[in-house]
């Protein structure tokens, strides 16, 4: 996959800044060595809501070995901060605010701005994989697993 | 539905409470909320209700309140619905022939679908074409994807095909195509089996048409119904447990029947529309609305002197902007939007009606301060005719209606609330 950035490793990548849902800054480095799962999501997307109660239930299993979610919220802080707490969000959103999101979701290759969007980063920073829309759990078995080991 | 919210007002306030108290929402999903007559209603009936509704996804981003609100609303039709479940069953509209119809036309559905469901996952591709096909698409999920549907969709046709043959060879299946004929009769077999049948009234109601339909049409309708019974037969045998889901339609049904028979009897013809709709004047009134600018001073000195600078040729909408004490009003400089007659102070309503397009008002004093205000634009109000409101009118007299009914089934049988008798003992025990 042709990333805007050049390159295919998100180390490598201009960093990004952005608050969690109790205001504390973080960069994607802040899990550097994790394999990372960071998912593009709104309040308003059906198939988000179906998909992030999977993504719990992976943060939860295999947390242990290292697999990290990471959810960027295209949306109001408040509307976020109501969906972590319906659904039990086990692991950070990030806010992102709309109008700034079709440049952040360019760079990891949504050109077409769709939500959900998922990128999968393995521990050494190369992106593995890049899923659009609702990720399965063939997806996961496929793409992420692998990079437990 | 507004009817359903009139139930008790009591009863809501105190289910918002106690739905609005952490944990309630989190609750156990076998916990009884509430009985109606001896049935239960769940937190897991309640979720459900929550899950299924049109705001299922927006309920998730609502603060905790808001959510409970609707929780509290969406129980209340809950036990609206089981009340006129208990009264259709009591007046036997479970026992009529077309009802029993129905539920074993839904029956044969479910079981064909379960039929279904196994055949397709019985579906597996051979491990060596799933390799090929991930040679084929390396790094391109979607088209993967694509290709193992296709392949897959390939075999169930196969499958489907040969179970049916299997299945028709079983019962000895025998088709009589040749008597779909002129003059055929609803109780004409056209398909027989050791322990099947297809009539022709199976697939051709009486009276829908008024002669015979197209047999090309008949005899691939015979083909489906002879599948469906097949499917539906096959999976019987292997004693499926259906019963919960069909508990479930028939709780969802026979409300449904019981309000259809009701709003016959509430409105039985046109005269009755004609009458409420004379009697209920405000029904057909579309109030007057103005798009409205105003200044508030918080002293009359200050609007007095505003008015002037206005009455020499300063906007009001930029004095409004920089002074409004009004925070919503000096953001949009002035700006109100509009405004619906009957839902503003009536002093100020009355001014707006009288004033000219354009005009600035005299200093208005309310609780709230001292308004200059003017009309950009209205549009003035009007009396509907009859004849454009009559789905409206036979809504309204069903909502007044229903909620008297509810009223007098919640008499009948009893609604015990245990979540408020819960409440109350926790209430107990915190004091």
């Amino acid at each position: 996959m042709a990333l805007p950035e050049r390159t295919n490793n998100a180390w490598e990548m201009n960093p990004f800044y952005l608050k969690d849902l109790q205001g504390k800054v973080h960069s994607l480095e802040d899990w550097k060595g994790k394999v990372i799962m960071m998912n593009f999501w709104a309040s308003w997307c059906g198939p988000c809501q179906y998909e992030i109660p999977e993504f719990v239930h992976y943060q939860q299993q295999y947390g242990d070995r290292g697999l990290q979610l990471i959810g960027i919220g295209v949306d109001e802080k408040r509307k976020l901060a109501n969906v972590a707490r319906s659904l039990g969000m086990n692991y950070p959103t990030l806010v992102l605010e709309p109008s700034a999101a079709g440049n952040l979701m360019r760079k990891w290759g949504n050109d077409a701005g769709v939500i959900p969007h998922t990128v999968v980063i393995a521990r050494d920073g190369h992106i593995k994989y890049i899923h659009r829309g609702q990720m399965d759990e063939e997806a996961f078995n496929t793409y992420v697993l692998p990079l437990l080991k | 539905m507004k009817v359903f919210n009139r139930i008790s007002s009591i009863a809501l306030l105190v289910i918002f409470a106690l739905l609005t108290a952490p944990g309630i929402a989190a609750g156990k999903a076998s916990e009884v909320l509430v009985t109606v007559g001896k049935t239960p209603v769940t937190a897991a009936d309640l979720e459900t209700a929550v899950r299924s509704s049109p705001f299922a996804v927006q309920f998730n981003s609502l603060e905790e309140q808001e959510q409970a609100v609707l929780r509290g609303d969406l129980l209340q039709r809950l036990v609206a619905l089981r009340l006129l479940y208990l009264e259709a069953k009591a007046r036997g509209l479970d026992a009529t022939p077309e009802f029993r119809k129905e539920m074993e036309e839904y029956r044969t559905a479910q079981l064909y679908r379960f039929y279904i469901q196994k055949l397709r996952e019985q579906l597996r591709l051979p491990e060596d074409e799933l390799e090929a096909l991930k040679a084929e698409y390396p790094g391109q999920p979607d088209a993967l994807a694509a290709a193992k549907a296709a392949r897959l969709a390939e075999e169930f046709r196969g499958l489907r095909l040969l179970s049916l043959q299997l299945l028709r060879d079983r019962q000895h299946v025998r088709f009589f195509e040749d008597r779909i004929v002129e003059g055929i009769t609803p109780e004409t077999v056209l398909m027989e089996g050791d322990d099947v049948a297809v009539r022709y009234q199976d697939l051709v109601k009486e009276g829908d048409f008024p002669k015979m339909p197209d047999p090309e049409w008949i005899k691939e309708r015979l083909y489906q119904r002879t599948e469906l019974l097949l499917f539906a037969q096959a999976a019987a045998q292997e004693n499926v447990d259906i019963e919960a889901r069909m508990e479930s339609y028939a709780q969802e049904r026979l409300p449904a029947l019981l309000t259809e028979q009701m709003e016959q009897q509430w409105v039985p013809d046109e005269k009755a529309l004609r009458d409420y709709f004379d009697a209920t004047p405000d029904l057909a009134k579309i109030p007057e609305r103005w798009h409205v600018g105003q200044l508030v001073t918080s002293s009359y000195a200050q609007a007095a002197a505003l008015e002037k600078r206005i009455r020499e040729g300063e906007s009001l909408f930029a004095l409004a902007g920089r002074y409004s004490i009004d925070q919503y009003g000096r953001a949009h400089n002035g700006d109100m939007g509009w405004l619906k007659e009957g839902e503003g102070n009536p002093e100020f309503e009355l001014r707006l009606k009288n004033m000219a397009d354009g005009e600035v008002s005299d200093i208005i004093k309310t609780s709230k301060g001292y308004h200059l205000v003017t009309v950009l634009e209205r549009r003035p109000g009007k009396m509907r005719r009859f004849s454009e409101m009559k789905d409206k009118v036979r809504q309204a007299i069903i909502n007044d209606q229903l909620a008297a009914y509810l009223k007098v089934l919640n008499e009948k049988y009893p609604v015990d609330w245990k979540i408020l008798a819960d409440s109350s003992a926790q209430g107990a025990k915190s004091e």
